[in-house]
């Protein structure tokens, strides 16, 4: 059975949340306690306790509470947990992810959220989320033979391509702003 | 087969296999992941990716180091590489295997090797020839991986 999350309401600016659209409308279910999926999702969301006052930790709050099987709002609260690991995290002084890393990472996967949605290729672009050692949050996209690797470093994010998957060399690598990742995703839907 | 014979800091023959230990904070979806291997270049010249000769210690005595129970706890998973299926697409470049004795490891000090030389790659390119490296060991281990082994279950008191 999910257990009872109590933290205080934070006040939300619907201004900060303009970057943060509200998540694909139909595409969310409700949180089934009883079902086997919810189960880990529920304690991650649980186990992630970052400043209930921050903005971003709210949206992903309203995520956990309202959804527990889609692809993206898995990702979300990956995410969430990410945000909330501390220093030494990994038992080799891995550093914790920076405000500013853990902002980019969230624009970047609601674009890519959008885009997926727009391509209607949804579930197929959804990426696996890692943390790294030195702070970093870095994005895997896999689809058909192409794979997209973005690293979310502060505000800067590398993209490296690869096609096909086989391939060892990268087709290039990329260092942007977050509002140039489109292009690769677009990329990765053609 | 009979041990190779590694002169100190020299290189791992092609025909050699390795050992990686896998810290399990690192797995993605439970595989090996980018994490367990992490190269910069701003990395010590004379440091690298720590592993074990295969030749020269056995898995079990490897899943025993103190130096590695200590910081993973007890039977990790371990990933499993060959020498020269690491080194075939870098050929060209700076990058090697080398034996570096890890004075931690007891009597298995020998056993100790990196993967060494990614440092000399610098710049952009540098960077990114490292990173498509990195993804080429990630790639290897998840062909041939250890997986942790799970702890016996607790025994029940008898009543």
């Amino acid at each position: 059975m999910a257990a009872t999350v109590l933290i205080p309401e934070p006040e939300i600016d619907n201004n900060q949340l303009a970057i943060i659209p509200e998540v694909i409308p139909g595409s969310l279910q409700e949180l089934r306690p009883d079902t086997p999926e919810s189960v880990p999702l529920t304690l991650a969301y649980e186990q992630a306790q970052p400043d209930p006052n921050d903005v971003l930790y709210a949206v992903m709050r309203q995520v956990g509470e309202r959804s527990s099987v889609n692809p993206w709002d898995r990702a979300r609260l990956e995410l969430l947990r990410i945000s909330s690991l501390e220093l030494n995290w990994d038992g080799e002084n891995a550093a914790p992810v920076m405000e500013e890393t853990m902002r980019t990472a969230t624009v970047l996967i609601e674009t890519a959220a959008l885009l997926g949605d727009s391509a209607r290729t949804l579930d197929q672009a959804v990426p696996k989320i890692f943390p790294s050692a030195n702070g970093s949050i870095t994005f895997k996209f896999v689809r058909a033979d192409k794979e997209l690797k973005c690293i979310v470093n502060e505000g800067t994010v590398e993209v490296l391509r690869w096609q096909p998957l086989e391939a060892f060399e990268a087709e290039n690598l990329w260092e942007v702003p977050v509002s140039d990742v489109p292009e690769h995703i677009d990329w990765l839907l053609r | 087969m009979a041990a190779p014979v590694i002169p100190p800091g020299g290189r791992v023959p092609d025909d050699c296999a390795l050992f990686r230990a896998l810290n399990p904070k690192h797995y993605e979806d439970g595989l090996p992941g980018d994490n367990h291997f992490v190269m910069e270049q701003s990395h010590p010249q004379d440091d690298g990716v720590s592993m074990a000769i295969t030749e020269l210690i056995t898995l079990e005595q490897f899943r025993g180091l103190s130096s590695l129970t200590s910081r993973y706890g007890e039977a990790f998973g371990v990933a499993e590489l060959n020498v020269g299926e690491i080194l075939e697409p870098v050929q060209s470049t700076w990058i090697s295997v080398r034996q570096k004795d890890d004075p931690l490891w007891g009597d298995c000090v020998s056993a100790h090797a990196i993967v060494t030389g990614y440092q000399m790659l610098t710049g952009a390119s540098g960077k990114k020839r490292i990173l498509e490296f990195q993804r080429h060991l990630v790639q290897l281990a998840r062909k041939n991986f250890h997986p942790p082994v799970p702890p016996p279950p607790p025994v029940a008191p008898q009543v």
